[in-house]
């Protein structure tokens, strides 16, 4: 028998450890409905997926039919612009083509016979 | 050689965790697998009652799951967390119970199985199971802890949040109790020397 106060022998600490083995050995395995319980808690309790840089960049795009769409957009845009300032030869010759580089005022006012036009007139 | 390669090819808890955290169900499954079996078997040992201590792993994994957006890698084993957590969630039913006066569970049992079994592994278990159940609670999570889980005694003072001191005094009075109990019984269970 032991005393409640001496160490165990080497001998009977290994025939514990026998027990001990053994135990582990038998330890089931968690049931099926478990494992499947604990899982429904883990989706439900999972915290919404961080989108990546390039994700949260296709879920913006989707408005504009997505990255091809985008894409398309851009081209445009960029083929506007450059005919804008290449194809019409410039801000010059968009102003020369309305004829408003040699704009005289003293014409005007004769064309619309400004001066013709009295106060009473312009209060009526 | 092969463990060390091994060891690098298996995610461990902490980076699972984090993966969860990013939305990886296929981390949870892993971890469950993983930490469940451990859990659960520390709430039998501490309960003795199989419905209660599925109750208490599915929550002690539901407090992993919640926590795992904070969870700080490398400050606390998740394995050894659980234990603490699911240890601390048998104590409260355990209080329960006593508040309720029907079971007193640190009563030793009156019917319990006979420690005396057949020559087989798992009539050693068995009695192992038989003897452990008349230990004071504390001891019998100990010992659970160290011998079965395979926990180091700091681990184990971390659950019971106690030293490691008080540690060894339980396990030391609870072997010398689990050897009384069981040894005299040994040439029955094929122990005989």
């Amino acid at each position: 028998m032991t005393n409640q106060n001496e160490p165990l022998t080497p001998h009977d600490d290994a025939a514990l450890d026998a027990f001990f083995v053994a135990a582990r050995a038998a330890q089931p395995a968690p049931p099926h409905d478990l494992m499947a319980r604990i899982l429904d808690d883990a989706q439900t309790a999972q915290p919404p997926r961080r989108l990546s840089l390039w994700a949260r960049l296709k879920t913006a795009l989707e408005p504009v039919g997505g990255l091809a769409g985008a894409t398309g957009l851009a081209a445009c845009a960029v083929f506007g612009v450059s005919l804008g300032y290449t194809g019409s030869g410039g801000v010059d010759a968009l102003l020369e083509t309305v004829s408003l580089t040699s704009f005289d005022l003293d014409s005007a006012v004769d064309y619309f016979d400004v001066g013709s036009i009295s106060f009473d007139e312009l209060e009526g | 050689m092969s463990m060390a390669f091994d060891a690098t090819l298996e995610p461990d808890d902490d980076s699972l965790i984090a993966r969860f955290a990013q939305g990886d169900q296929a981390a949870a499954r892993l971890l469950a697998a993983r930490l469940t079996p451990g859990v659960l078997a520390l709430a039998r040992r501490q309960l003795r009652d199989q419905a209660e201590a599925e109750d208490v792993a599915q929550e002690a994994m539901l407090r992993l799951w919640k926590i795992a957006p904070n969870w700080e890698a490398g400050r606390a084993k998740p394995s050894t967390w659980l234990f603490r957590v699911a240890h601390n969630l048998c104590t409260d039913r355990l209080r329960k119970r006593r508040g309720t006066g029907l079971d007193d569970i640190d009563e030793p049992q009156d019917e319990s199985p006979s420690v005396v079994q057949s020559m087989i592994s798992q009539d050693r278990a068995a009695a192992l199971t038989a003897a452990m159940d008349k230990l004071p609670e504390r001891q019998r999570v100990a010992t659970h802890l160290r011998h079965i889980e395979g926990l180091s005694n700091p681990e184990i003072a971390e659950v019971l949040d106690t030293t490691v001191e008080a540690v060894e005094s339980l396990t030391g009075r609870a072997k010398r109790a689990l050897a009384a109990l069981l040894l005299p019984q040994k040439d029955k269970l094929g122990l005989g020397s």
